[in-house]
């Protein structure tokens, strides 16, 4: 799945990259949910995910050429998302939501999706990044590792404790 | 639902919405044009704030200096009240200093009654006429060690 999709992104970017929107429409079709998710994870607010998105799209449109020489598309493409999420957040864009958070899973037990949601946004930070760029990104710890800047081992270790933690939270929140 | 094991965990996550964009693709690239346009904006502003803070600055510095030796400013046109206009237009920030320094000097040569010119008593090196050599040295000699004095290596 990994190398047909990175196939399929380098080709979206050799169309990008020479000024095709098509290739922007595919990226876009494929990978603007699990960019979002990403952005969600870092920032904690839909309207702030908007932006990161909106701001990693125009940059990869106003690439250019450079895109055609970009080696693991799929990692740059989180790592881009995860650069913009930091520099607003330097630049006080937005303030982090997360970490803070005083509602739990069980205040609002409403569908999975929020249960889910909420656990996740309950992990620590390096571990969340882990794990939705892993689950929802379907990027390998070793991508996910070059993402982040940490070694596929940790990568996958961090994964480790985010799902036992996950599974405690969600556990916590079904039972009540 | 109690433990879970991990795949049943993992599937569950993935079967799960964490979020989804909120605009379709020509909105997204708009809002980001935008943001990128005022990151620029903003990047701008901020090197013109620092070049007025440095100019600022190096005001600052020629008050400074022109007020420890003396000088007071007229309002409005920056020119040298204390020692007589000089019907220039001042230079203002840095440069100001060097040009306000000998301007005092000059003037304050003046009320010594010292000119700029060396005086006639002052040694003056001649013109050289061409020749090696045709030059008489200018100030007192010294003397070789034959003639009593010391000998320089």
């Amino acid at each position: 799945m990994t190398s047909d999709a990175d196939e399929r992104l380098r080709e979206a970017f050799r169309l990008v990259s020479r000024g095709e929107r098509a290739g922007l429409e595919q990226i876009w079709a494929e990978y603007s949910r699990p960019l979002h998710n990403y952005a969600f994870a870092l920032t904690g607010s839909q309207e702030e995910a908007d932006d990161v998105l909106g701001e990693v799209m125009a940059t990869i449109a106003a690439q250019g050429r450079k895109l055609a020489r970009v080696r693991e598309p799929r990692a740059y493409l989180f790592a881009a998302v995860r650069n913009r999420a930091w520099a607003r957040k330097r630049k006080g864009a937005f303030r982090a939501r997360l970490g803070g958070q005083q509602e739990t899973v069980s205040d609002r037990p409403l569908d999975d999706d929020y249960a889910v949601r909420q656990a996740v946004i309950a992990l620590p930070a390096e571990q969340r990044e882990v794990v939705v760029l892993h689950i929802w990104g379907g990027l390998t710890f070793e991508e996910a590792g070059r993402v982040l800047g940490i070694s596929p081992n940790t990568a996958a270790s961090r994964y480790r404790y985010a799902l036992e933690k996950l599974r405690r939270l969600m556990a916590d929140g079904s039972d009540e | 639902m109690g433990a879970t094991s991990d795949d049943g965990l993992e599937a569950r996550l993935r079967a799960a919405s964490l979020s989804a964009p909120g605009c379709g693709l020509d909105d997204a690239l708009r809002r980001g044009k935008a943001a990128r346009a005022r990151q620029e904006w903003v990047g701008l502003a901020r090197l013109a704030a620092a070049a007025a803070v440095v100019w600022l600055l190096s005001v600052a510095v020629g008050a400074a200096v022109d007020r420890s030796i003396g000088v007071i400013h007229g309002v409005g046109r920056g020119v040298v009240v204390a020692a007589g206009e000089s019907g220039k237009p001042s230079p203002c920030g840095v440069l100001s200093i060097v040009w306000r320094r000998r301007q005092v000097e000059e003037m304050a040569l003046e009320d010594w009654g010292c000119d700029w010119q060396p005086q006639g008593d002052t040694p003056v090196r001649p013109e050289r006429d061409g020749r090696r050599g045709s030059v008489e040295p200018v100030g007192p000699r010294r003397m070789g060690w034959r003639e009593g004095g010391r000998a320089y290596v």
